[in-house]
């Protein structure tokens, strides 16, 4: 069958117009009806009838809609169905699931299917991610994997964990297996690596292989790579433009690498502010303004994200003293007012704001402040922080129809003289143009 | 909407909105490339296609003229099979030779929404089934010499374990 793709492509609506332009066109041309039907009728108008005789590219759709397991047991029911079944197409994404019944629920990937992935389809392979759960015996196999995924054009590689904080794996062995894959593969361009022991000469040599193709990397809770590591990469990789990182990793030195004029303009860079268990020491870095300032010249749509873990006073001493480009912020502990406070006052582009806990008094005063200093906010989550629902009026009438997400939770609304949580929904809902509700937990009886 | 005669391989002509037949790809382009005027009385042959099944792809092609273009990043797609709508559904509620000749003509003509939902029904059709089933619903033959077939069980017999 003649291919048919890549033509020009006319929008709907103006058909008659376009077909008189191009017969002018053909008419030029000369070419004659019957020569240019003649090449669609080219095929001789052969039905092979009957399943086995499916095209196989349509057969490579089935396929894509099964999971490995249906895809296997079909590739057993005749010679066409498996030829199709091992088709490089159908093998470019593999999830390797490494999990021990002792320790997860998950289905691990059958061993069977592991090796006929490695053994027959690793050359065919682009996106793979390994998943693992706590048990050490799981990181042992994933380095396994790893390490025998070398010669592959591997562009995406994404390695997570169930197990928190970081993976179960002994550095030397994972290090070894990673660079491998680093070394051997021709253009990485997505990287994620996170609660992984990779540490600085890995990332070295992957910033020296993978300098043209690097775009993404995820670097979130890896502790063994340093802000110098990290620096090292975002200065040779000049087309990286999503980096997560521990804010402990952030420095003045690589802001300032990915804002040279050789870099490419960021998109993401996630941020999160973790302090380890057991750890009562912050080793925080202080940015300067500079740094921020040249970032936000640098990027002007990068979305900044920075999540909190933390919770003393001490530690969030840190952030917003000046202005931060900050555009979404996630308070996954509880924040003191005077942290809302410069959050209000010195980042102008906050976009999102959640904040699961605060202390016991209401956020009224905060929250406005917000919204009234934050004229790009459009999102806001609040778990368990109370409001009064005069506050919530007030702040929907200054964000309006631009607040597009409002999740608030029914318990955490404080009535007072002015409105019931009723009367206080119907007035927001009025100002955001839209039929607007508080979250409500369901009660199990 | 100016309308276009489409020609079935028994002989049948269609008389079809050129909007509902562009989603044809396979249709457009001949179209774009014949520069075909919507006076034309000429019927666009479509020797691949009998007349009952043109019948239905036009329908189908009808009740889904304004969907939006499929997305091209196919690669990236949540590969789904529960998310065929209503009307997809019943309209593929056909016997095994008609939906075997509308995946053809889905196929031949291009139609990549009609491709998807039928190719989405034989998935349905497949899963949880053993190969012995599978042969059975689709009555295909299996034409495995004894050597390849113990091969291929071999090579896959971890999709029985539990």
């Amino acid at each position: 069958m003649e291919s048919v793709k890549g033509k020009t492509t006319y929008a709907k609506g103006k058909g008659s117009l376009s077909f008189n332009q191009r017969k002018g066109k053909d008419k030029q041309t000369g070419a004659s009806k019957s020569q240019i039907l003649s090449k669609y009728l080219k095929d001789p108008v052969t039905h092979p009838t009957g399943w086995e005789k499916l095209p196989s590219n349509v057969l490579v759709r089935v396929y894509s809609f099964l999971n490995f397991w249906d895809r296997a047991r079909a590739s057993t029911v005749c010679c066409h169905w498996n030829s199709v079944f091992h088709l490089p197409e159908l093998w470019r994404r593999f999830d390797f699931e490494v999990t021990q019944e002792t320790t997860s629920y998950m289905k691990s990937t059958p061993r069977g299917l592991v090796r006929q992935v490695l053994h027959q389809h690793k050359d065919h392979l682009r996106f793979v991610s390994i998943s693992i759960d706590g048990h050490p015996l799981s990181a042992e196999i994933a380095c396994d994997i790893l390490s025998q995924l070398m010669n592959c054009s591997i562009k995406t590689l994404e390695l997570m964990s169930t197990a928190k904080p970081t993976l179960m794996m002994k550095k030397e062995k994972f290090v070894a297996a990673l660079n491998v894959v680093i070394v051997n593969s021709q253009s990485i361009s997505s990287l994620a690596l996170s609660d992984t022991p990779v540490d600085d000469p890995s990332l070295e040599v992957l910033a020296k292989q993978h300098h043209n193709s690097l775009t993404l990397l995820n670097m979130e809770s890896c502790p063994n790579a340093s802000a110098i590591g990290i620096t090292f990469v975002a200065d040779q990789c000049r087309r990286l433009h999503q980096l997560t990182i521990d804010y402990s990793q952030l420095s003045d030195e690589l802001l300032s690498s990915l804002c040279s004029e050789e870099h490419v303009t960021l998109k993401y860079l996630r941020i999160n502010v973790i302090k380890q268990e057991g750890q009562t020491e912050t080793n925080f870095p202080t940015i300067s303004q500079d740094s921020w300032d040249t970032l936000a010249r640098h990027s002007p749509d990068l979305s900044l994200v920075m999540y909190f873990y933390v919770v003393n006073d001490e530690d969030y001493a840190h952030f917003f003293n000046y202005i931060t480009p900050v555009t979404h912020v996630y308070f996954g502990r509880s924040v003191s007012r005077e942290v809302l406070g410069r959050l209000a006052s010195h980042c102008p582009g906050l976009k999102e704001l959640a904040i699961c806990a605060n202390g016991h008094e209401p956020l009224d005063m905060e929250l406005l402040d917000i919204a009234n200093r934050c004229k790009g906010l459009n999102s806001l989550g609040l778990g368990e922080c109370e409001v009064h629902c005069s506050a919530m009026v007030q702040l929907a009438k200054i964000c309006g129809e631009r607040l597009s997400e409002l999740f608030i939770r029914e318990e955490v609304l404080v009535e007072d003289g002015e409105f019931s949580i009723d009367e206080m929904t119907e007035r927001v809902s009025e100002t955001l143009g839209r039929q607007w509700y508080p979250e409500s937990m369901p009660y199990w009886d | 909407m100016p309308n276009i005669k489409l020609q079935s391989s028994d002989g049948e002509v269609f008389d079809v909105d050129v909007d509902v037949a562009k989603q044809s790809i396979t249709i457009k382009t001949m179209l774009e490339d014949l520069g075909m005027d919507e006076d034309d009385d000429e019927a666009i042959p479509l020797p691949n296609v009998n007349s009952a099944i043109l019948g239905k792809v036009l329908e189908w092609c009808q009740f889904h003229k304004d969907d939006p273009p499929p997305p091209e990043d196919e690669e990236n797609r949540e590969k789904r099979t529960d998310d065929l709508c209503g009307f997809d559904i019943d309209f593929l509620k056909v016997d095994q030779g008609t939906l075997f000749e509308l995946i053809l003509a889905a196929n031949y003509l291009d139609i990549k929404g009609l491709l998807d939902a039928s190719c989405k029904t034989v998935a349905n059709m497949i899963k949880g089934k053993t190969p012995e089933e599978i042969r059975k619903t689709f009555n295909i033959k299996n034409d495995f010499t004894p050597a390849e077939e113990e091969q291929v069980r071999k090579e896959n017999s971890w999709c029985e374990e539990k």
